[in-house]
This record gives structure tokens, C-alpha cells and sequence, in this order.
């Protein structure tokens, strides 16, 4: 997700006003543009550090002209029961459609772990729920969530007592 | 099937949102789809040395941001700084939350407070020059009925 990156930088940078010590004239100026963002540090005279934040290019109208797919997230072309939208979250094409994972029972401890896609552009989070009604949001950053490289996965760990998950996805260039 | 455990998952996908282009005060894009540019301070931390001269490291710093556009990025093919649409503060706007934190207070000499140098809406001359939107930091409120309890909440409806 690319905005976590440039929040950790933020959050170091202006560390900088710690009470009692106050620094004056530390700020960060930001400038987002269609495909990239620039995060500058200025400390006291000048520029201090930068950082350019590439955007995602894999944007699902990409997607979906690559794979012959509707430029409607929430369709399943080729009805495998996995929303349009979900399947280019989880790197999916049409040679090689998406088969969600089912939930795994680990001693007792749930866990539904999802193949993604680190290059689409898109931002998600997980609901979870003991009733179907009433839904939790776990969002990234929540230790409930974990990546796992090589290959690419997102792993929900159930918090104790929920009996149901679901993913949401937002994408960009739908 | 058996109930007590996880037996079901769904999945949604819905339209996308972009953070920020939306907030209330912003200007529309200007050359480009998008193009926003926007300033973050934090942990200004009124009223912890009010008694001193606890606004003349925050004051100097508003002068540093209302004086940068048209200064140049430092990125290779940026360009210089446009005016900001806004600046966030992401927190710890006052240090006790008390109302001289936050309006300031008069004792032989006008003492600032977070909401003089930091207008909602922007101000002029050594005030900042740009909206303001601030978090909601852990010395908002110090104790109930504090004027800084609430603010942040009904600011920018």
C-alpha cells in the first residue's frame, strides 16, 4: 500500500517538536500530482530530505482491458463466483482466474490468507463479524493482518470470537 | 457446517476514493487531473511556555510557510511550490488544553493562542495564510469542559 511508506516518513520527520524542545520552522510540504507525490522536509533554512512516492500503475482499467474483463468492478466475467475488482486485487488474469482461499483451522486460531497483488493500485481492509450483521473493521496495521512474501498474501488472523470475514477492496482507475 | 466456528467469507469491491482531494476548503486541481499541494506540522504545543514566549517558535515557523510558494522543490522536474490548499496539524495543537492554550489571554502584553495563529480559514500578515486542519491529539482534553475538547469536532463541518 502506498501510503503507508510516506506516513512512517511523516510521523519520524516531525519528531522533531518534541515538548519543551519546540523547533521551530520544521514542516512538511506535500505534492501530489496524477501518478506520483513528493514529500519534502524543510528544517529551519531550507530543504532538509525528500522523498518521491511512485503511484501504482496496475490500475484496474488496465486490468481490465488486458484480461477482456468489464470495466465493472463488482461483475464476475467469467463467473467464478470472485468479483471482477477482487480477482485484479489478487493478481489475477484471465489465463489464471482467482480461487479464493478457505478459512484455515490452526489449533483453534482462524486464519484467511489472500494472494494479492503488491503493484495494483488499490487500498483494502478486512470486516469481521459474529453474526453477519454487525461487521468489525480491521484495517492494515492492525496486528490481526500480516504479509507474507514470496509469494505475495495477506493473512487475516480471526480475533477470538468472530466467526466471519470478509475483504473490502478499493480500487483505483475503476 | 458446523456453528461456533468461521464457515463463511464474503468479498465486496466497491468504487474508489482518493484521500484528501475531497476534504471541504479545498481548492479544485488547477493544471493537472490532480495536482494538491498541502503543508503538515505537528505537536505545536500551545501554551507550554506561555508564559515565556511560547508562540515565537511557532510564529517563526508560520513565516517560513506562508513565505514558500514559489520556492523551488527540491525533486528534480517539480517545479516550484504552489500556494498550499491547506496545512495539517496532525496533533498536540495545544499543550494543556486550557482556553489560553487555545485563544490565548492578555497579561501586560497579548499572549497568542493556537486558534490566532493557526485560522481555520486562514489569516493574514504573520498569521498563517493557508486553512488549517488539525488532529485530535492526547492534550486536547486534560480535564472536561475544556474549550479544546470539542473543537476539532465541529471545526470543519
Amino acid at each position: 500500500m502506498y501510503y503507508s511508506q510516506p506516513t512512517r516518513i511523516l510521523w519520524e520527520g516531525i519528531g522533531d517538536f518534541i515538548p519543551g524542545q519546540i523547533k521551530s520552522g520544521n514542516f512538511f510540504a506535500v505534492r501530489v500530482v496524477d501518478s506520483k507525490m513528493l514529500v519534502a522536509g524543510w528544517s529551519g533554512s531550507g530543504w532538509s530530505s525528500s522523498w518521491e512516492v511512485p503511484f501504482p500503475s496496475n490500475n484496474y482499467a488496465a486490468w481490465a482491458a488486458a484480461n477482456s474483463a468489464s470495466t465493472d468492478l463488482a461483475a464476475d466475467s467469467n463467473h467464478n463466483g470472485v468479483p471482477n475488482g477482487i480477482e485484479h486485487f489478487m493478481g489475477a488474469t484471465a489465463a489464471n482466474p482467482a480461487t479464493l482461499p478457505p478459512l484455515v483451522n490452526t489449533t483453534g486460531t482462524w486464519t484467511w490468507t489472500i494472494p494479492y497483488d503488491p503493484t495494483v493500485a488499490a487500498n483494502y481492509n478486512f470486516e469481521v463479524s459474529t453474526n453477519l450483521q454487525s461487521w468489525i473493521p480491521l484495517s492494515p496495521g492492525n496486528p490481526a493482518i500480516a504479509f507474507l512474501t514470496s509469494p505475495a498474501r495477506i493473512r487475516l488472523t480471526l480475533p477470538s470470537g468472530m466467526r466471519f470475514c470478509r475483504l473490502m477492496v478499493t480500487l483505483q482507475g475503476a | 457446517m458446523k456453528l461456533g466456528k468461521p464457515n463463511k467469507w464474503c468479498v465486496t469491491a466497491c468504487a474508489h476514493m482518493l484521500l484528501l482531494g475531497a476534504l471541504p476548503g479545498f481548492a479544485p486541481p488547477l493544471a493537472t487531473a490532480r495536482d494538491v499541494t498541502f503543508l503538515v506540522v505537528s505537536d505545536v504545543h500551545y501554551g507550554i511556555d506561555q508564559w515565556g514566549n511560547n508562540e515565537a517558535p511557532n510564529k517563526a515557523g508560520i513565516a517560513l510557510m506562508n513565505n514558500l510558494p514559489g520556492t523551488a522543490w527540491p525533486g528534480s522536474g517539480w517545479g516550484n511550490v504552489a500556494t498550499p490548499r491547506g496545512v495539517l496539524v496532525s496533533g498536540d495543537c495545544t499543550d494543556s488544553g486550557t482556553s489560553s492554550n487555545w485563544a490565548g489571554y492578555w497579561f501586560f502584553g497579548t499572549k497568542d493562542g493556537f486558534r490566532d495563529d493557526y485560522p481555520e480559514r486562514g489569516g493574514s500578515g504573520a498569521k498563517l495564510h493557508y486553512p488549517v486542519y488539525e488532529g485530535y491529539g492526547p492534550v486536547h482534553r486534560p480535564c472536561v469542559l475544556q474549550p479544546a475538547d470539542a473543537h476539532p469536532v465541529g471545526r470543519h463541518r
